[in-house]
């Protein structure tokens, strides 16, 4: 670190201005529009309302994450993953028990969901480790403490538990490994290896515990009725057709048969109320948004930024293909996040906090002189 | 390699997002009809299916609290709300008087009123006037269990009705025995909001066996214990009713409902039924136990009350401060046990060597200790007594020396003495199984009066009538105290055995000697003691009787704890008449010989007594 910082030289505002990429923060306003209208759509003002307060909150949060240079952020990184690591260990101790698990820790009038933010501060301390870490070659031992910063979170997020945030470390960590250059086999390695050690687990686990998963896992199964949440959300989606029923005119919305529409199921709404035309916008907008994300990646040459950028984008495709894929009945159901979309406090702030740190790392755009820049 | 490695992930997230739009536009394009078809005709129907509560049986199988189907007449919410025929209707269905009807019709009206403005509060803004909660869309009981002859009225002019009235059919506990073992096997009320919260998602690590609004959740007794046992699994059926011109619906889902666990008892309702006769209209407690297992056979209290008409009769029940009819006093009535503690005082000191059996003292009929002074219950004393005397006649002051010593500074210190009574199992629950149970803590013991007083089972020492039977159980099993227990087995519907148990954990209290010399005793004590005259004699009983004063003049707790048959003990009993004005054996000896002599002739009768074989 301390070399890179000797060598900084910062750019002007001017020049910061000019780097600035004004099409990624239009796309996520775009987003943010479309999920406001339609956590107003499910039938609440007072929602609305919230994620309007919410996104005052985030917006300073998104001026703060890019008015500091995301070194500094970077330079700080082990102490939030401890922080982070700390609070997940409260919410364990001390969290409300909130639909038969515990995930908020109450700050005043605020829930405030700790494990949104763990994402972020495990990508941070990630990409700090990436760049920094002594032997340059990658040996098995060296997938070590990766690991073991990835599964620390994913442990306590698990007992909480929240299986959906859990798996969300997985593509993380595997997409930040492959992009710092982990060899394949690997790779490969790791993957069987958690694979196994899931199979092994399995007969330790309650009763109650496999039904979840087989319900994770196929939910048509279904020993927890997700099929009729699945079920309902194709009907709301199917019955969209090509331009849709209109804005708060969606049967399956305003007669509340789609759960949980207002949080992890308001693609469906979206779907029903503006068609395919407006479905496939969305889809749309969300792909510009990772294509951006990668682009900045690529050209990025300083090796902290990239990582950084990486884990964000790998971040918004899980959770946006989970996410998306759930609705269309293509994945399994869980309770993951539609980013910008959907309605949630810390969901809302911990996707701005890292649309932030992208940003900043695009407009600074460290020279930096690595053999790779050369070639 | 970064540059080329993230342009290959750029593509695959390019690759998955064509996936996820011809996904989308599949269903929204070419089978938009089929979805929108499905969705104008509400087309999902999501039933939940309750499930029958395990049945609570007694050791041969008996239930004593089941399941029973029954046929509920239900009307659709957004009738009841209009006056129309289905008033008329339901008083031909029903049978019941008008006014009933309409309070019925009423409470439901209310309850749904009251639900719909909660959840508008809950939620901070009002319902739209279309807007329906799920209360509003269903049928709601208008008239309870109107039997076969109902169900037969329904189906006469079903088709006038359809559209109307409904016939639902659900569960209602069901209590063959009536006031059988009332307070033990307790009751169930609705889940208040507190519960209804916390349980709303999960009950038990279990989401099917979370709880709704309405729910009923075991209050007491048993009931409460066992709830997570008893207890069992919603079933849910998903109907899709997309076929409808083809008049047929498909059940997308069908999860059946688990019935809850049985829960056998190691309780024999004929023993419980002879207690509770025997107990009569005393107020009070019989406990009996099998002393070779520690099961436990009967636990009666007294008053009872009928478990079947409770609900109607709570009211009263819960104010009656006096006779506290809702207190299980077998598990729950601490009173101080008298003359019968002084067992555990001679076993104690003979266990320890500071009395031996043929230790005389002179009983002048009190003790002067500075200047407090205590009374033996025969005025002019008892004269010179050993150890056996003392017990058979039940003198205090034999005790009083035994606890105090002849002179300051002898006797049994007050470690000794409460260690004595904890291995008998005083001072804390003795059944693990009864959550119910109490175990009062024993007192502390400060002087030598205290001592004295506590030899002899007065002052702040309180036992409950299990403890007192388990203590009985001792002395019939020869020192040994096998651990009282109540549940026998619990089985699930499947058939899997969850929880099987045949003998209490057995602990040495005192050796066989010594239970031997106070089993001399106690089986003197009726024919020639203190529970002479009242028919135990013939019976061979083996006991001791207690009379613990109250702060009243002239009213005391009257205790008998024994045992029977004496040369093969097949019950360990103890009994206890509260304030009555009698003492021990003039009032809980007749009660305990009208049990015995019920269970004898019963065990003649029948080929197996209270030990035998369960058969379910």
């Amino acid at each position: 670190m301390s070399d890179y910082a000797m060598r900084w030289r910062a750019r002007s505002l001017r020049e910061r201005l000019r780097y600035f990429d004004w099409l990624l923060i239009s796309v996520v306003g775009a987003l943010i529009c479309v999920g406001l209208l339609f956590v107003y759509s499910t039938g609440s003002r007072h929602f609305a309302a919230r994620q309007a307060m919410w996104l005052a909150v985030g917006l300073a949060a998104f001026a703060g994450a890019l008015s500091v240079h995301y070194m500094t952020i970077v330079k700080w990184s082990y102490a939030f993953y401890a922080g982070l690591l700390l609070m997940l260990l409260a919410v364990l101790e001390f969290g409300p028990v909130i639909n038969g698990s515990r995930r908020w820790l109450l700050l005043g009038p605020l829930r405030v969901q700790p494990s949104e933010f763990m994402k972020l501060a495990f990508i941070l301390a990630l990409s700090k480790w990436l760049v920094e870490r002594r032997d340059p070659r990658w040996r098995w031992r060296s997938l070590g403490r990766p690991l073991a910063l990835a599964l620390l979170p994913m442990a306590c997020i698990l007992k909480q538990p929240d299986l959906g945030m859990t798996c969300v470390f997985v593509p993380i960590l595997f997409a930040m490994l492959y992009a710092a250059g982990a060899p394949k086999r690997q790779l490969a390695a790791l993957a069987a290896a958690g694979v196994l050690a899931a199979a092994c687990a399995w007969p330790f686990l309650h009763a109650y515990q496999k039904n979840r998963l087989i319900a994770f896992i196929w939910p048509n199964k279904d020993p927890n009725g997700a099929g009729y949440q699945v079920m309902q959300s194709l009907i709301a989606v199917g019955s969209g057709g090509l331009t849709g029923s209109g804005w708060r005119q969606g049967m399956q919305n305003l007669l509340g048969r789609l759960p949980e529409r207002h949080t992890d199921f308001i693609f469906p709404v979206i779907a029903e109320e503006w068609g395919f035309v407006g479905a496939g916008f969305t889809l749309l907008l969300y792909y510009a948004l990772l294509r951006i994300g990668f682009s900045i990646a690529e050209r990025t040459r300083e090796p902290y930024g990239r990582y950084l950028v990486v884990g964000v984008a790998a971040l918004f495709t899980t959770q946006i293909l989970v996410n998306i894929g759930m609705t269309l009945g293509l994945a399994p159901v869980t309770g993951i996040t539609l980013p910008f979309a959907s309605y949630g406090g810390s969901s809302l702030l911990s996707s701005l906090l890292a649309t932030g740190l992208v940003a900043n790392v695009a407009m600074r755009r460290e020279r930096v002189l690595t053999a790779e820049g050369y070639k | 390699m970064f540059a080329r490695r993230v342009r290959i992930m750029s593509r695959l997230v390019l690759a998955a997002f064509v996936v996820l739009a011809v996904r989308l536009a599949w269903l929204q394009i070419w089978r938009c009809d089929e979805y929108r078809g499905l969705s104008e005709r509400n087309a999902i129907r999501r039933e939940e299916l309750t499930a029958f509560r395990g049945t609570i049986r007694d050791r041969r199988g008996e239930p004593l609290a089941v399941d029973k189907a029954c046929f509920n007449l239900a009307a659709p919410y957004r009738r009841l709300c209009k006056p129309g025929p289905w008033r008329a209707y339901a008083l031909e269905v029903s049978r019941l008087s008008p006014r009933e009807l309409d309070a019925n019709v009423r409470r439901v009206i209310a309850r749904v009123k009251a639900l719909r403005s909660h959840l508008a509060r809950a939620r901070g803004r009002p319902f739209r006037p279309r807007e329906r909660i799920y209360e509003e869309t269903i049928a709601h009981p208008i008239a309870k269990d109107i039997g076969l002859a109902g169900l037969a009225r329904y189906k006469l002019h079903q088709e006038r009705y359809a559209g109307w009235l409904r016939i639902q059919i659900t569960t209602r506990r069901f209590y063959p025995h009536g006031d059988l073992a009332a307070q033990l096997i307790g009751y169930m009320q609705q889940v208040n909001a507190k519960e209804a919260k916390a349980y709303k998602h999960e009950y038990d690590g279990c989401p099917e066996k979370s709880y709704r609004p309405g729910d009923l959740i075991g209050r007491a007794g048993l009931e409460r214990a066992y709830n997570r046992f008893l207890r069992g699994q919603r079933g849910l059926k998903i109907v899709s009713w997309a076929a409808r011109r083809r008049r047929k619906t498909q059940v997308i889902l069908e999860r059946p409902p688990v019935p809850g666990d049985d829960v056998y008892l190691t309780l024999d309702a004929g023993v419980q039924a002879a207690a509770e006769s025997a107990l009569g209209s005393h107020r009070g407690a019989v406990v009996v136990l099998d002393p070779a297992t520690g099961q436990i056979l009967a636990l009666a209290s007294s008053p009872r009350y009928d478990l079947n008409t409770f609900r109607k009769h709570y009211l009263e029940l819960a104010s009656d401060k006096e006779n506290a009819p809702l207190l299980d006093r077998a598990l729950r009535g601490a009173l101080p046990p008298g003359s019968i503690f002084k067992l555990v005082t001679a076993a104690t000191a003979l266990r320890l060597g500071k009395l031996k059996p043929d230790d005389q003292f002179y009983c002048p009929g009190y003790v002067r200790i500075g200047d407090v002074t205590l009374g033996c219950w025969a005025e002019y004393g008892h004269g010179w007594l050993n150890l056996h005397e003392a017990l058979v006649h039940s003198c205090n002051v034999y005790f009083y020396r035994v606890a105090g010593g002849r002179r300051q500074g002898g006797g049994l210190t007050a470690k000794e003495l409460l260690d004595g009574a904890r291995r008998f199992g005083f001072g804390a629950p003795i059944a693990k199984d009864i959550p119910a149970e109490i175990g009062p803590r024993l007192p502390k013991l400060r002087c030598r009066a205290d001592r004295m007083n506590y030899s002899c089972g007065q002052g702040a020492l309180l036992v409950t009538p299990l403890q007192a039977a388990a203590m009985a159980a001792v002395i019939a099993d020869r020192g040994v105290l096998r651990q009282p227990f109540l549940i026998r087995r619990i089985v699930a519907a499947d058939g899997t055995v969850k929880l099987e148990r045949s003998a209490g954990a057995p602990r040495r209290v005192c050796s066989a000697r010594i239970a031997h010399i106070l089993h001399s005793a106690m089986v003197e004590v009726p024919r020639r003691g203190t529970a002479r005259g009242q028919g135990l004699d013939a019976l061979k009983v083996a006991c001791k009787t207690g009379t613990a004063q109250t702060a009243q003049e002239d009213v005391n707790h009257a205790w008998l704890v024994g045992y029977a048959p004496y040369d093969r003990p097949r019950y360990a009993f103890a009994v206890v008449c509260e304030k009555v004005s009698g003492h021990g054996g003039e009032v809980a000896g007749p009660v305990a010989a009208k049990m015995l002599r019920d269970l004898m002739s019963r065990s003649v009768a029948k080929a197996s007594p209270g030990g035998g074989g369960l058969s379910p």
